[in-house]
């Protein structure tokens, strides 16, 4: 049932990066990334195993969607959520502020590491000004909807814990 | 190290890469056409995209028409005004489109086909910050292939990338994939150039010489246009305007950022050229009659 959810989630996040988020004309030129921050909210919450699977799936179906290199943002999101998932058992799962810095972090070396990816594979990026004028304002953006996104997914999670 | 090989998280992990990377070089260079999944994921996703397109419009134009009334009152007083001047200047245009025809004909000139254009909406734009490509609501059925071109009134737009029965990707000039390249004219002083999508910024396209290893007068402002050596794109279409410039020590720029003149960040209708004007023989002066 909760891979349901979160299947319906990353569908749902990506319409949404796609429709409402497409028309917004944020400085950088960049969009909050929903699938990137759910993907370290469920490493953060199950566990690097799970979070790598999870990343592993978002990224593979971003991917095919946006129909360019196909396993770029794979690769990256399931680092990302293995990554997050060693934080599991860190700090309280109520506390909200270890998301915000693992959303924060993570977009700026996981982001860069897809940049780095995409230059390998001749896409014409020139890394430091995308660096600081496309991923540090990325990074801004995710901080400011992890909360809410943490918050949906630790309400699920414990209510699908309690169905069980 | 025989533990490692037989440890089955470890197995899956390594078959997940190497898949992956064969991914990667399989699909790192434009292919003829978009892959099976990539087909299916891409339709089965418009429905959802077009549920939150229109209820973007139903409470975000709503809201948006309530805050600008007084702003959309003064504004329908200069159109207004404007279609008149227009209707007047489409009458007189008229009248020497009439009079051009009937001298092409007396001079043994065959008609100048206009571009045939097919309006599209846009329906959504690639959910990735690693892509500018954009869905729109025609297709094959519209008549609609690869490599159509994409303008939009203030200039180019970009291309069709993937066609579906019903829908179509156009990939932006300003995509920073490999080979999403134009052939350019700098309007002062009619050089050539490559506008590669990518660089700088995001959003930004780069310029380099036609030739490798040349450089190219460039300057603040200047604009580029497609050239008509171009297989694509009709001649003499804005692509965008020159803001930064890299020279060498002969003040000659070896590089530049070219701004698309259209925003691509604000497209709502386009149009998809579906047969290129072209110089051809028959409308050149001693050529085929």
């Amino acid at each position: 049932m909760r891979i349901v959810f979160l299947g319906a989630l990353v569908i749902i996040s990506l319409a949404i990066q796609a429709t409402f988020f497409g028309v917004l004309r944020l400085p950088g030129n960049v969009t909050p990334d929903l699938v990137f921050i759910i993907v370290i909210c469920e490493g953060l919450l199950r566990g690097s195993e799970r979070g790598a699977l999870f990343g592993f799936a978002a990224g593979l179906f971003g991917d095919i969607l946006n129909g360019n290199v196909v396993g770029i943002g794979s690769l990256v999101r399931m680092l990302t959520g293995f990554i997050a998932g060693f934080f599991e058992q860190a700090v309280f799962k109520e506390n909200f502020v270890l998301p915000i810095i693992a959303v924060f972090t993570g977009t700026i070396i996981f982001q860069s590491l897809e940049l780095g990816l995409r230059i390998a594979f001749n896409e014409n990026y020139r890394f430091w000004w995308v660096f600081f004028t496309g991923i540090i304002p990325l990074a801004i953006y995710n901080t400011l909807l992890a909360p809410a996104i943490y918050w949906i997914m630790m309400r699920t999670d414990s209510f699908f814990e309690e169905r069980r | 190290m025989n533990q490692l090989i037989t440890n089955r998280r470890f197995a899956a992990v390594t078959i997940i890469l190497l898949v992956l990377t064969w991914f990667m070089f399989t699909t790192s260079h434009e292919r003829e056409r978009e892959g099976t999944l990539e087909y299916f994921f891409n339709t089965a996703m418009i429905p959802l995209e077009k549920t939150f397109n229109w209820c973007g419009m139903l409470f975000g134009g709503g809201w948006n028409n309530i805050l600008e009334m007084k702003k959309f009152k003064q504004e329908n007083i200069t159109l207004k005004e404007k279609v008149a001047y227009l209707e007047t200047r489409q009458s007189n245009m008229e009248w020497l489109e009439n009079e051009n025809n009937r001298l092409r004909e007396s001079l043994g000139f065959s008609a100048s086909p206009l571009n045939d254009l097919i309006a599209a909406e846009t329906l959504s734009v690639n959910p990735s910050n690693w892509g500018s490509t954009l869905t729109i609501n025609k297709g094959d059925v519209d008549g609609l292939h690869r490599n159509m071109a994409v303008i939009s009134p203030y200039g180019v737009v970009g291309r069709v990338l993937d066609v579906r029965s019903n829908t179509a990707d156009v990939i932006l000039i300003n995509d920073p994939r490999d080979g999403n390249t134009i052939g350019g004219i700098v309007q002062r002083n009619n050089t050539m150039v490559i506008v590669d999508g990518g660089g700088t910024l995001l959003g930004e396209c780069t310029i380099r010489p036609a030739i490798d290893n040349f450089f190219t007068d460039l300057q603040l402002g200047d604009v580029v246009t497609t050239a008509q050596i171009s297989d694509i794109f009709p001649q003499g279409l804005v692509i965008g305007k020159v803001v930064g410039i890299e020279q060498g020590a002969n003040k000659m720029a070896f590089r530049a950022v070219l701004e698309p003149l259209v925003d691509l960040g604000k497209l709502q209708t386009l149009y998809v050229v579906k047969k290129k004007y072209e110089t051809s023989e028959e409308n050149v002066p001693g050529g085929k009659q």
